[in-house]
């Protein structure tokens, strides 16, 4: 698709371009109606890994005040990764 | 009429247009309207703006796609940091609980061992809630059941409070046999005297109860002291004082009995402590090894005469194995040193 609009781009006559951009059209409609169900799955998908991730770091947390063990502190990625999962989860 | 007047109407417009459209044809040929310039230019200009217009749409929908690819890739990288963490985190965790006795559950692969379940009861409760649902639920429950049952009555051992190496014999050390059950995924079923998990964190505090405690002398009946006997009682001490005394200022062969001589017999304890042999009427001493009738030679070392009657003064045991004894002179020894004499 992407090819196809680089293409698009580089045509100077109008009525070329138009008649190219048509036929884009119809084929961005058949794969986006492809995809629609896949992206539906993606979400939920998502949700589901958050939840579950959010849930054992929360035991771990727990066994973690249990025993007092020294478990190692999080990196800055870690960090990150642990906000924007924490962050998923209200949408749901 | 009617078609007629219509179709007349019809043709005389058509004839006034056309002729506004020849005598347009006719000034533009002339080049004096302006109109006919501007039209395809107009046209043209429409065109390349729709396009352009169309264009930009189709690159917002294709920035859109990308961006939503980018989010999907950078959601797994952060879950795949997250995971590794967490598989991290658990097998310290893990590593930890193992050195109080925790054994892992066994994957559905060895079915037929499975162990029992970790320290705090809580913990094991959550564990139980949810890993049951995900995990078989086949050996669990009477495995289960058969290590609660056995968990209760066990004397407590020293691993229960985490002092498994002080342990000497008996049971090996459970941090090699756990890890290696949990390496080879063999859980072995262990013995009943395996100790399991105790609360490795603080141990409860109980405050004593100094206020109710009495402090209870016990009495003198307890003892078998009465006022009774409580002249008995000297009398059998002064007699063994006595008895000592009676070695001491004798010659070792003594035939006499100082155990009758001072003795008054009239109660049944006594009694039953006093008979004819001397073993029963012996101190509370250790028996010793001595000969105290035995009488050396004098072609013998004198060392070793002094050594006897030391001995008999003392009642140390002293290896005099080197002097052979007379067996005349066992006879006085068997009066009082039975048992020592037996030693020989």
């Amino acid at each position: 698709m992407e090819a196809e609009v680089d293409k698009l781009e580089l045509m100077k006559n109008p009525v070329t371009l138009l008649k190219e951009l048509s036929a884009i059209k119809s084929r961005y409609q058949t794969l986006y109606a492809r995809f629609k169900p896949v992206a539906v799955e993606q979400e939920e998908t998502k949700s589901r890994i958050c939840a579950t991730v959010n849930k054992t770091m929360n035991v771990i947390q727990k066994l973690q005040k249990q025993t007092d063990l020294e478990l190692s502190p999080l990196t800055k990625e870690e960090k990150t990764a642990a906000e924007q999962f924490k962050s998923h989860m209200p949408d749901l | 009429m009617d078609p007629i007047r219509s179709f007349c109407g019809k043709l005389r417009s058509l004839a006034s247009t056309l002729d506004c459209e020849t005598a347009r044809l006719q000034r533009a040929l002339d080049g004096e309207e302006s109109d006919f310039e501007d039209y395809p230019m107009r046209i043209l200009y429409d065109l390349h703006s729709e396009v352009q217009t169309l264009k930009d749409d189709v690159n917002i929908l294709l920035d859109k796609a990308r961006l939503e690819n980018q989010e999907g890739i950078d959601f797994i990288k952060a879950t795949k940091v997250l995971m590794e963490k967490n598989s991290m985190d658990i097998m310290k965790i893990r590593e930890y609980f193992q050195k109080y006795g925790y054994s892992p559950r066994a994957k559905k692969n060895s079915v037929h061992e499975q162990e029992a379940i970790n320290s705090d009861p809580e913990l094991s409760n959550c564990e139980n809630v949810q890993k049951p649902d995900v995990k078989d639920d086949l050996s669990d429950p009477p495995v289960a059941s058969s290590c609660i049952s056995e968990k209760s009555p066990r004397s407590p051992q020293l691993s229960d409070f985490g002092l498994e190496r002080y342990m000497v014999s008996q049971v090996p050390p459970n941090p090699p046999q756990a890890v290696n059950n949990y390496k080879e995924e063999l859980v072995v079923v262990t013995p009943p005297s395996k100790p399991s998990l105790v609360k490795v964190l603080k141990t409860p505090k109980c405050a004593l109860k100094m206020d109710d405690f009495e402090c209870v002398t016990p009495k003198l009946e307890h003892f078998g002291i009465s006022e009774y006997t409580m002249c008995l009682n000297e009398d059998y001490t002064m007699g063994l004082k006595n008895v000592r005394n009676n070695k001491r200022e004798e010659a070792t062969d003594t035939e006499s009995r100082p155990n009758d001589n001072v003795f008054a017999t009239p109660s049944s304890t006594i009694q039953q402590l006093e008979k004819s042999d001397a073993e029963y009427t012996n101190s509370p001493l250790v028996p010793t090894f001595c000969t105290p009738g035995l009488k050396i030679p004098s072609t013998k070392n004198s060392i070793a005469l002094l050594l006897s009657k030391y001995n008999s003064n003392l009642a140390t045991p002293v290896a005099i194995k080197a002097v052979p004894p007379s067996k005349r002179f066992l006879k006085h020894g068997q009066n009082i040193r039975d048992v020592s004499n037996k030693e020989n």
